[in-house]
């Protein structure tokens, strides 16, 4: 964490949004609270409600239940006043449009005036490796070269709550790394970021907490000090057929074994993990693996919407 | 408004670029097309010729508001401009009056260069004073194309252009529905529809008649026209966080 706080914490209560007149929530009932200058990551399965959770921020629409509120002021009120950089997960932009005209005028959006913005644009096409291509219309550029170029319009005019849907998908590993310095740079200054993300590698490197979200719910939350600290796990890898006998339950539960998966047990001990796969053979269980393996956010993830499933 | 003001500039800059920069050969064929049909004509023709100079002028406004009449605001939903434009701090309501201002001027600025190519022709006929009475009487017509465009984009048509088109070009025949019976108490309610057209025309005769004041008396109902889609367009733009919501 940076001495710099600049970033606004968000509070969202029981948040329920859903679609037209879809049958299930896209959110249905979050809760959270995000501090201010923390870098936050989004993971859940597609459709667990992580871009809607990003857009209610934004305040694009009112929720059907529940409450935002950042810095103590409705999304609306707080974006019409201060901005909230967002780059969406399909960055879509004028195509006749010259890079450097569209972040001038991206910045005349965000107050700046015509020096500023032209400086800003400037300082931050450096940054983002795309001033080579300043002159060049947008239709022309590659995914990875417009996605740079989604990032650019985000950050003009310095927003303090910077939103990134699945900022690195499709990307090249060039630009993957223009965005990961982007990343530090914006914890540096101590911005609030909120980042969703299926690249779970990512998230755990750069963000403070991640939150878990499936179909709408919170199903998990795990700050990155957590995730490193926490000791190796023992895991038990069943035969489907095995993970479903009931004998299996009532094993798991007696050696305190968790259930991490529909065909996985942990344990928190080597010899635990040994005994529960030795019994299970003796019932006729097949036991595919032991092994060892850190509880790193993507076996956390993982276990989590599984057990959600 | 004191911020969709400020906006201004730069949105008319950014329409510039966005529309014209990739389309300046239409337009400068467009418009030389202007100045040497019209020379044409006079050089050709007999030697009054203001009435076919006229027609071929209007003809040009016609066209040169084609590249304008954009579906801004249903492109906007639709691809997802609108997240970039209004993550910054201002309200819809600004930046989409901002918008509207921008095109009226490139379309005002487009009027204007229809004028300057027509001009030589009239020059050559001797007839500077018809051409001004033209661009003051129908001087209008990309303006009205412009605004019924975002109208139509704001109403969700994915081609506000084929929309501006299509009311002006209803507007120009519904006089001819003068006797259609049939229609019933539905011509009145088409009248308040569809752009009085027709009326606008006609001030160019009575420009020449009766003096400006009086022709420009006759432009009222289409300018009062124009400000209530302008107003009716900018209401609409008003749910477009909305719409964007459910379109992105």
């Amino acid at each position: 964490m940076t001495d710099l706080v600049r970033g606004p914490s968000i509070e969202v209560e029981n948040l329920r949004y859903r679609y037209g007149r879809a049958k299930d929530w896209a959110l249905a009932g979050i809760s959270l609270r995000i501090e201010r200058g923390v870098v936050l990551g989004l993971v859940g399965p597609n459709g667990s409600g992580k871009t809607t959770l990003l857009r209610l921020v934004l305040g694009f629409a009112r929720p059907f239940g529940g409450r935002i509120t950042i810095e103590g002021s409705a999304p609306v009120a707080y974006r019409t006043r201060q901005g909230i950089g967002y780059l969406p997960e399909q960055v879509h932009l004028p195509a006749g449009v010259r890079v450097r005209r569209l972040a001038e005028f991206a910045g005349r959006l965000a107050s700046l005036d015509r020096s500023e913005a032209q400086a800003t644009t400037g300082r931050l096409m450096t940054t983002l490796s795309i001033d080579d291509r300043a002159d060049e219309a947008v239709g022309t550029l590659s995914h990875g070269y417009r996605q740079r170029v989604g990032l650019l319009v985000a950050l003009l005019g310095d927003p303090e709550l910077v939103l990134l849907d699945e900022p690195a998908n499709g990307l090249d590993p060039e630009s993957v790394g223009v965005l990961r310095s982007v990343l530090r740079g914006l914890k540096r200054q101590g911005r609030t970021v909120v980042v969703s993300s299926h690249n779970l590698l990512e998230l755990e490197r750069h963000c403070d907490e991640v939150v878990i979200l499936s179909r709408g719910r919170v199903l998990g939350r795990s700050s990155r000090t957590e995730l490193l600290s926490r000791p190796d796990i023992w895991i038990v890898r069943l035969s489907r057929g095995s993970a479903e006998a009931v004998y299996v339950q009532r094993l798991r539960a007696k050696l305190r074994g968790v259930r991490l998966a529909a065909d996985e047990a942990g344990f928190a001990h080597g010899r635990a993990a040994l005994e529960f796969a030795t019994r299970a053979r003796a019932k006729g269980c097949v036991v595919e693996a032991v092994e060892r393996r850190s509880f790193d956010l993507e076996y956390l993830f993982h276990s989590l919407v599984q057990l959600d499933a | 408004m004191r911020r969709a003001s400020r906006l201004v500039p730069a949105l008319c800059l950014f329409t510039g670029e966005e529309v014209i920069r990739g389309r300046y050969k239409f337009f400068a064929a467009l418009l030389s097309a202007v100045s040497i049909v019209e020379i044409l004509r006079v050089v050709r023709g007999p030697p009054s010729q203001t009435e076919g100079l006229g027609a071929f002028f209007i003809v040009g406004l016609w066209v040169v508001a084609g590249p304008l009449c954009r579906s801004w605001m249903d492109e906007d939903i639709r691809l997802g401009y609108a997240a970039f434009w209004l993550q910054k701090p201002l309200k819809p309501f600004d930046y989409y009056l901002a918008r509207l201002v921008s095109a009226v001027v490139w379309s005002g600025v487009s009027a204007i260069a229809v004028c300057l190519a027509a001009l030589p022709g009239f020059v050559a006929a001797g007839d500077f004073q018809g051409l001004a009475h033209l661009a003051l009487g129908a001087g209008w017509i990309p303006t009205l194309l412009v605004v019924l465009s975002f109208l139509g984009s704001s109403l969700g048509a994915r081609n506000g252009g084929l929309f501006a088109y299509a009311m002006l070009l209803v507007g120009f025949a519904l006089p001819g529905f003068a006797d259609a019976v049939w229609l019933g108490p539905g011509r009145d309610v088409l009248e308040v529809i569809f752009p009085p057209a027709s009326a606008g025309l006609l001030s160019v005769n009575t420009i020449r008649s009766y003096g400006v004041a009086a022709g420009v008396a006759q432009l009222l109902p289409i300018a009062l026209y124009t400000f209530v889609c302008a107003v009716l367009g900018l209401l609409l733009a008003l749910g477009v966080p909305s719409r964007l919501m459910r379109a992105l």
